[in-house]
């Protein structure tokens, strides 16, 4: 597949210190995938290499809670009432913020909050993207099979091509993990990729586009 | 093994919550039929004792039926390997609204061709269901882990009561039929269970029945 830097961007889905940090809420459950495919260190050189190639870096955040805008609806999402129990994402606390080297830099998008798990549903991210003149997403972050999976969903349904990265995401349980990875992304991306994979196809001569 | 158990104890939980929604009101319920058009029905045929009993009951509860197939013109961009499925499997010629192989009852819906996974992706679905005040949606059809999957992720996000029915919906594979509807599902909706399951929640909802 070819990469047009141009119409290439980089989406970072929830990269907050309550999925990635020790000191995150949910790091101790997710935190056995994580080292399983090393993704701290896969996500970060992707993101430098990212943005050496001067591809769009854009992030897709979470709603980050406060308890006078917690979701009120009649029948609560699941991630909804996991967040709520647990007040993850924090808006005023450490939870809510974007890990530390994982952060946004100026020029990068930032798409509005995602109430529940697709990037896309109630919020500005089609738009920035169609701003930009995007037209192939390479997507990383958290959580394997829901918000990135989510996410991916809604971008083939608009009409993006879909590059997974495979070690740059990470979920629950080993389990969760390979039903996305090794099922449900073969079917609804059009390339599921290793780290290292993108890279060497950024490093061959006449693939890389500026 | 500490991550094991407190996922394990967190998905009980949450799963317990969701469970608390069950109920299926006849008035306030339809269910949506994805991609089991005419031109699928040798691929579906497993399926149809379940469909068959699972259209039954909405009939005799009055649970109108929404269908939506995929297909189409497909796009000349490059697709991704579930979508050139479904398009292999679409055939313009048996695909029409009077060729459904299901019989249409007059509360039932009948959309047009779609040709994205989400049904609420395009047309205006929600609109209808809002209209006729639907907030539980139940979710069948050919491919758990393709339409069905995509359809029932977006309806829990747009806040209606979300469940599916494992045994009335086929994948492209028993691997993803298994990641879909046993893993991945059961984190995004309000409930994954059989349609025995399911006929006796709607009894208990509506006890006229």
């Amino acid at each position: 597949m070819k990469y047009e830097a141009s119409r290439t961007a980089f989406l970072l889905i929830d990269p907050l210190n309550d999925f990635l940090s020790p000191l995150g809420k949910t790091w101790p459950i997710v935190r056995r995938v994580m080292k399983d495919v090393s993704l701290i260190d896969n996500v970060k050189e992707v993101l430098t290499l990212a943005r050496a190639k001067d591809l769009t870096i854009v992030y897709a955040p979470h709603y980050r809670y406060k308890p006078e805008t917690a979701p009120t609806r009649k029948y609560l999402h699941p991630s909804q009432y996991g967040q709520k129990l647990l007040r993850l994402f924090s808006a005023n606390g450490f939870g809510g913020k974007f890990y530390s080297g994982l952060e946004p830099r100026e020029g990068d998008l930032i798409a509005s909050e995602h109430a529940c798990s697709s990037g896309f549903i109630g919020t500005d991210l089609h738009e920035k993207l169609q701003a930009r003149g995007i037209t192939h997403l390479i997507m990383a972050g958290m959580l394997s099979n829901t918000c990135v999976e989510s996410t991916a969903r809604s971008a083939l349904d608009l009409g993006y091509d879909i590059t997974l990265l495979k070690d740059c995401v990470a979920t629950w349980s080993r389990e969760d993990h390979r039903a996305a990875v090794d099922g449900t992304y073969h079917q609804i991306a059009h390339e599921v990729l290793t780290a290292s994979q993108l890279k060497s196809h950024f490093s061959e001569a006449g693939v890389a586009y500026a | 093994m500490l991550s094991v158990l407190l996922d394990s104890f967190s998905k009980m939980i949450v799963s317990r919550a969701m469970k608390s929604y069950r109920s299926f009101p006849a008035e306030k319920t339809a269910v949506l039929l994805l991609d089991t058009q005419a031109s699928h029905v040798e691929y579906l045929s497993g399926l149809h004792p379940n469909l068959t009993n699972l259209l039954d009951m909405c009939k005799a509860a009055g649970i109108p039926i929404v269908y939506s197939d995929f297909g189409g013109l497909a796009p000349s961009n490059r697709l991704s390997p579930g979508v050139e499925r479904l398009y292999s499997l679409f055939d313009a010629q048996y695909s029409k609204p009077d060729q459904h192989v299901w019989p249409v009852n007059d509360n039932d819906i009948v959309l047009s061709l779609r040709t994205t996974l989400s049904v609420f992706m395009e047309g205006d679905l929600l609109k209808q269901l809002e209209e006729l005040g639907i907030e539980h949606l139940v979710f069948a059809g050919g491919f758990a882990d393709l339409s069905v999957e995509s359809s029932a992720r977006h309806a829990s996000e747009l806040g209606f009561h979300t469940t599916v029915l494992a045994d009335c919906c086929g994948a492209t594979s028993r691997q993803n039929h298994k990641a879909s509807l046993e893993v991945t599902l059961p984190r995004l909706v309000h409930e994954v269970c059989t349609s025995l399951d399911w006929f006796e929640a709607v009894k208990k909802s509506n006890p006229n029945l």
